[in-house]
């Protein structure tokens, strides 16, 4: 992709990759390799004792990589990895006993541990996401997921309980299996591998592992899932699926745990229940928390720290291993809550958000919609909660003028009102029309691919990406993706490009949320309160910018402030206890003493 | 040579392998790479390892038998060692962890100069760890009861196994009791394994089993069981449950005043200090069987009592277990100076064609095909003062060869095939 | 009919054994979002302080009992102010971690203090005969026990000022600060009550089982099932959660076996989840 084919100095501005960072990426990849090659090396002269150590946590490292990806990375804290870990150890087992004898090799074992681990995650991410669990209940149904496993494990101990050669054994395990072994091609492979041939493997296999999340989190999907993890709520009104994003970057995750549990018990030649309790569920969060959740290395890190304190702990007072694994927990969450990697590297200075270098999509010049493709409307619309009928029958049309304005008192069922065109809530009565199509019972994602734009009165933007990075998720998601550096244009944010959000300006990133907007081509935008918090004169601008955008979109805004809406010029409907009290232009509007008093709260109102 | 395995100070401060010893081997080691020379130097001593649980919930049962795991080797070195040489013993804390367990096997498989390991508790533990000791060829002495099914040249089991427990344990029941039994037991592979022994010895004496239970090892909850029992009427409960959660079998069965009517016997009760976990009125009357008891008079115990209770004034009751490690190490020094050295094979022929060992308990002599002990077996009753009273002895009780429901165990048949795990089928 | 008899006590006693291990939980939990991993440990404080008075100074057991609260409420409260109150602005799984490294903390001092099998005390009151089925007497003080918790807590959320004001700080935390509500003294209480409540919960048990260090991680992860299950309403959630929890279980355990019952418990736990997965009562109106 050249400017030329595009044949557009915006767009080659966007895509061209300065060669200073290119050369970033270069020297990155030397450094990994030569640390990797190294490791390997060292790896040679440890002792077996120490390799054995190393091995076993390696394959914990690679346990605490899934969580620190499907939490640290894409914000959904499970607290049942170590389950996933577990099912990818007893794939193994049954896998590699059953075919080993046949095909003297376990490479089919390891794999399918990791596929069984990712076929296990995605079951249970189905459930969770798409039952729209979150936050605290997502955590513990995870945790409740790997008791239950615990329990179904434990009781399997009759001969009865076997998949093919494998018996699963109860408490006791799965013992005796195979370790490690290549197929045997072109004369090499064939047998187990030694302890020190094992750990080569382990190492090389870790880095791998580590070098493809860390490459799918610097890929469009891995924006995708930091979008996630920044603003939620901003990724669904992009019009992003999130059940299916973070299925798949869940799915993802239960992938490399399998795959850590596999070679956990390669390395054990052993399996049993005790992977699924509740001690090592807590353990896998331990490792992250240490390490540092933001950070891949970290999962390393924090699993070498952890380990480490463990063993040494029995060295410095003997029989009290729990009691000092317990404070340094206690010291970690109090003092470096970020963990130990995040931390240090903030001491240091270093690090730091890098933004992601895409290659840009292929991206339009504002085209527009006919004014007829840009309608809204409501039809009887009523919503109540319990008791209290908020929204008792509002019919409404937008479109007819490109701006429109939503004023109404405290209580009047202005948030409920925006919240059912959004789609955060259904009407318990009535219909929502978007250019045509009923709308009413698709979710807000989905209206959002239909044209609906969606600006919430504190910004909902991606605070800690930068401009661009805002503006590519709101590009990549969209089928009529607006050119990025042109939108930005629009709304004065050009040179701020790689600005990180945060640190823009309350007015600017109002602004920006409008680009986020824009960038998609919507029909209809929403906008709640767009001038709250602003300055004089950045409200100024907002209304000059609305009046600009009029002519190729239809602008609802819900405002308090008079000035502005005065000064939008633009048909005004006023909701009070319900219902559409008043209609017409602000001028009307204002010379009504009906609406004086419903606002001062003067006599209630009939109507 | 040294390594990060998990050191306890002894009551009297001595440790098996201390700082200094330490130091002099490290130098050795490093002396010994840095001479070129075809010859090396020659090591003093003998390595063995114990892997048991010094800390977390089983370590009532490690701390004890590490202890006397060192008091063996301590005993052994003074009256000359293995072939002139002194042992060196290497202790391992899995701290109640099988992942440990799995982790030292293989430290242990992977050190050259180690050949045997007396240790495990748990049946879990014990696979964790003996397929790997096996593979690298170190001998592997297990000492606590189990229910069979163990066929491995380089596994040798120091417990006594369920024919010889529950063979006398119901003979007794019968006797004292009646013939109508009811079964509880732990449900893991253990429980069930015993409990088919259980049902084709009671036919063979001509009790019947009128009703079986397998509880969960996490369950606390008895009282759907106790209902059950009551409406069974049993004359005798054999109980085969394992764990802390299910000693509160016995509280619920005598809060609800049943041990005043029916006997409870038991293979397992004992091994965890349960008799003083229950209150002396609800263990009263409990019977047991075992091969080793504090209370048994002979000069072997005496002379074995007194010197732990020199070395480790602070220690509590040595059961069964903790006995059998005494055994162990004691039968693998004579196999090794009959057979001249501490190469693997030689010694398991050696073991194999072993005279009987005089242990606290009696002789102790190891049948060759099962490769368990031939041993005396004692049963003896819960005293109303938390302690145990001997009531019958039974004389060189024979375990058994059989896995039940699944053939014979015979390490000493020409069949190479034969000698592994075999799975019990119940 | 006497077989019925006992089998209902039984199940009633297994309902009630669930709330008397549960509810100290869904307190913390109901009230405060926090998930208490050290819960298991607070139950095993209550059990071994009742054992030690018991043995060592022959305390009676049901005033040993009512002791044990007192050292629940004390350590817990330490807790509070000392750790958990500094944290709870951050994100959930900083308490979470927080409190198992407590519970590590505590499982480690009490088998430094007690051992691994400290002896533990007979069930009292003797047997009672319905026909020719006894059950232990004291199944009744359990039973007893889980109403009273409950009923009293009940009282205690819907007629003291503390119980108005934490189930306003519960509701909308900014909204109750911003009217003066002092969030710190009632988290500080809601907590302790909550670890008073678990003592409470294990003193009142630990007749009935076999009292040790490891008593926590045993009862935690059917505490943890239960309160998953009950949901927001921490009072009447919990007690239906118990019921169907322990219902189940128990039937299962009496018409089959008791392999069956707590698989059943589980069983059933994946089954309410799936369609309930924020608890049964989730969307009741009632917020106790």
């Amino acid at each position: 992709m050249t400017a030329s084919m595009h044949g557009d100095d915006a767009l080659a501005r966007d895509i061209a990759l300065p060669v200073a960072i290119r050369s970033v990426h270069a020297r990155n990849l030397i450094v990994f390799v030569a640390a990797v090659v190294l490791l390997v090396a060292a790896a040679q002269f440890a002792s077996s004792t120490m390799a054995l150590k190393l091995i076993l946590w390696i394959s914990f490292s690679i346990c605490a990589l899934s969580l620190d990806f499907v939490w640290g990375k894409a914000g959904i804290f499970s607290f049942g990895q170590n389950a996933i870990f577990g099912l990818g150890g007893y794939a193994y087992a049954v896998i590699a006993l059953n075919f080993f004898p046949d095909s003297q090799e376990t490479i089919s074992a390891l794999l399918g541990a990791g596929l069984v681990g990712a076929l296990s995650s995605a079951l249970l991410g189905y459930f969770l996401f798409y039952g729209r669990l979150s936050d605290v209940y997502l955590s513990i149904v995870t945790l409740a997921v790997t008791l239950i496993i615990y329990t179904v494990l434990a009781s399997t101990a009759g001969p009865e309980y076997h998949i093919g050669e494998a018996l699963l054994g109860g408490f006791n395990g799965i013992p005796s299996l195979p370790g490690i072994a290549f197929p045997a091609l072109f004369g090499i492979g064939g047998t187990e591998l030694s302890i020190h041939q094992l750990l080569t493997f382990s190492i090389l296999f870790a880095a791998a592992v580590y070098f493809s999340l860390h490459l799918l989190v610097r890929s469009r999907f891995g924006l995708m899932i930091e979008g996630l993890r920044s603003n939620e709520l901003r990724m669904e009104l992009l019009g992003y699926d999130i059940r299916k994003l973070k299925l798949i970057a869940f799915t993802i995750g239960g992938l490399v745990a399998g795959l850590g549990g596999g070679l956990f018990a390669a390395w054990g030649t052993f399996v049993n229940p005790s992977v699924f309790s509740l001690a090592q569920a807590a353990t896998v969060v331990v490792w992250v928390m240490v390490g540092g959740r933001g950070s891949l290395l970290g999962a390393f890190i924090g699993v070498l720290i952890v380990q480490s304190a463990a063993d040494a702990a029995d060295l410095v007072i003997t029989e009290q291993t729990p009691l000092l694994v317990g404070l340094l927990l206690v010291g970690v969450v109090m003092l470096m809550p970020d963990g130990i990697v995040p931390t240090l590297t903030r001491w240091m200075k270093v690090g730091g958000h890098r933004p992601r270098e895409l290659r840009a999509t292929l991206a339009k010049r504002e085209q527009g919609t006919a004014a007829a493709g840009r309608q809204l409307s409501v039809a009887d619309i009523a919503k109540h909660f319990g008791g209290v009928h908020v929204l008792r029958g509002i019919t409404a049309a937008f479109g007819d003028h490109p701006i429109h304005a939503i004023i109404g008192p405290n209580g009047a069922g202005k948030s409920t009102f925006f919240n059912i065109l959004t789609g955060r809530h259904r009407p318990d009565h009535g219909r929502v029309v978007l250019n045509g199509s009923d709308v009413s019972r698709l979710p807000t994602f989905q209206r959002c691919r239909q044209g609906l734009g969606i600006k919430m009165q504190v910004p909902c933007i991606f605070y800690d990406l930068t401009v661009r990075e805002n503006m590519q998720l709101a590009a990549l998601i969209s089928k009529d993706a607006q050119d990025i550096h042109h939108t930005l244009q629009r709304v004065g944010l050009s040179q701020r490009v790689d600005e990180v959000a945060r640190n823009l300006s309350h007015g600017e990133q109002q602004w920006l949320e409008i680009a986020l907007l824009l960038v998609q081509n919507p029909s209809v935008l929403l906008l709640d309160e767009p001038g709250a918090g602003m300055s004089e004169e950045d409200k100024r601008q907002t209304i000059a910018l609305i009046h600009s955008l009029s002519s190729r979109h239809t602008l609802i805004v819900v405002e308090h402030d008079m000035e502005f809406i005065r000064a939008l010029s633009a048909p005004v409907l006023m909701l009070h206890q319900g219902i559409v009290f008043r209609s017409g232009t602000f001028d009307e509007l204002v010379r009504d003493d009906a609406v004086i008093d419903a606002y001062l709260g003067r006599r209630s109102h009939a109507a | 040579m040294s390594r990060k395995s998990k050191r306890v100070e002894f009551a009297n401060g001595s440790r098996a392998f201390n700082r200094r010893e330490a130091l002099k081997l490290g130098l050795l080691g490093a002396a010994s790479l840095a001479m070129p020379a075809v010859v090396r130097a020659e090591d003093p001593m003998l390595h063995v390892a114990s892997l048991f649980d010094l800390t977390g919930n089983l370590n009532i049962y490690g701390i004890q038998e590490m202890n006397v795991s060192r008091y063996a080797i301590e005993s052994i070195n003074a009256s000359g060692g293995v072939l002139g040489k002194k042992l060196m013993l290497h202790e391992y804390d899995t701290q109640s962890k099988i992942e440990l367990y799995s982790r030292y096997a293989q430290e242990v498989g992977a050190n050259d100069q180690i050949s045997a390991v007396v240790g495990c508790f748990t049946g879990a533990s014990r696979e964790a760890a003996r397929p790997v000791l096996s593979r690298n060829k170190k001998l592997l002495f297990f000492p606590t009861i189990d229910e069979g099914g163990e066929c491995d040249k380089y596994c040798f089991m120091q417990g006594t196994d369920c024919v010889q427990q529950e063979g006398p344990l119901l003979d007794w029941a019968i006797k004292n009791g009646g013939k109508k039994i009811y079964v509880v037991a732990a449900d893991y592979i253990y429980g069930h394994v015993a409990n088919a022994w259980t049902k084709s010895l009671a036919e063979a004496k001509g009790a019947s089993m009128v009703g079986t239970e397998f509880i969960p090892l996490d369950v606390s909850d008895f009282s759907a069981t106790i209902r059950r029992i009551q409406a069974a009427k049993p004359d005798v409960i054999m109980s085969n449950l394992v764990g802390n959660n299910h000693v509160a079998f016995y509280r619920q069965f005598a809060a609800a005043g049943l041990n005043k009517s029916i006997r409870i016997v038991s293979p397992v009760f004992g091994l965890g200090n349960e008799e003083t976990v229950l209150s002396p009125a609800e263990g009263a009357g409990i019977v047991v069987a075992y091969s080793y008891f504090e209370g048994l008079d002979n000069p072997e115990n005496k002379a074995f009592l007194d010197g732990f209770r020199k070395k480790f004034p602070e220690a509590g009751v040595i059961a069964d277990a903790p006995a059998q490690v005494w055994n162990g190490w004691h039968q693998w020094k004579m196999a090794v100076e009959a057979a001249g050295s501490t190469d693997v094979d030689k010694v398991v022929e050696a073991l194999e064609k072993a005279a009987p060992f005089a242990g606290p308990a009696g002789p102790v002599r190891l049948d060759p095909q099962s490769h368990r002990n031939i041993q005396n077996v004692h049963l003896a009753r819960v005293t109303d003062k938390q302690s145990y009273e001997i009531i019958e002895k039974f004389e060189q009780v024979a375990p058994t060869r059989e896995v039940v429901g699944a053939g014979t165990c015979d390490l000493t048949g020409k069949d190479k095939a034969s000698h592994r795990m075999i799975n019990p089928k119940f | 009919m006497d077989a019925f008899v006992v089998i209902a006590v039984s199940a009633v006693t297994a309902i009630a054994t669930l709330i008397l291990i549960s509810t100290g939980l869904a307190v913390i939990f109901g009230l405060m979002r926090v998930v208490n991993m050290a819960h298991g440990e607070f139950l095993m404080v209550g059990a071994l302080t009742t054992t030690s008075l018991v043995l060592k100074l022959h305390v009676p057991w049901w005033l040993a009992m009512m002791a044990a609260p007192f050292v629940g409420a004390a350590i817990g409260g330490l807790m509070e102010i000392l750790l958990i109150s500094r944290i709870y602005q951050r994100h959930l799984v900083d308490t979470l971690l927080i409190t198992f490294g407590i519970s590590l903390i505590m499982f480690q001092l009490a088998v430094d203090i007690f051992g691994t099998t400290p002896p533990g005390i007979e069930t009292p009151l003797g047997a009672l005969k319905v026909g020719s089925y006894a059950f232990p007497a004291y199944t009744l003080v359990l039973l007893v026990s889980a109403v009273v918790m409950l009923l009293g807590l009940y009282l205690l959320f819907t007629r003291t000022k503390y119980g108005l004001l934490a189930r306003a700080t519960a509701q909308n935390p900014a909204m109750a600060l911003a009217l003066g509500v002092p969030a710190k003294r009632i988290n500080f209480i809601t907590f302790t009550l909550g670890c008073a409540l678990a003592s409470f919960g294990g003193a009142v048990l630990a007749p009935m089982i076999s009292v040790s260090p490891s008593l926590g991680q045993a009862f935690v992860g059917q505490a943890f099932m239960t309160v998953v299950i009950a949901g927001p309403a921490f009072i009447s959630g919990t007690l239906l959660s118990a019921i169907l929890l322990g219902g189940v279980s128990n039937g299962l355990s009496q018409g089959l076996t008791t392999l069956w019952g707590l698989t059943g418990l589980f069983a059933m736990a994946i089954v309410i989840l799936r369609f309930k997965p924020l608890g049964v009562s989730a969307s009741w109106k009632r917020g106790l």
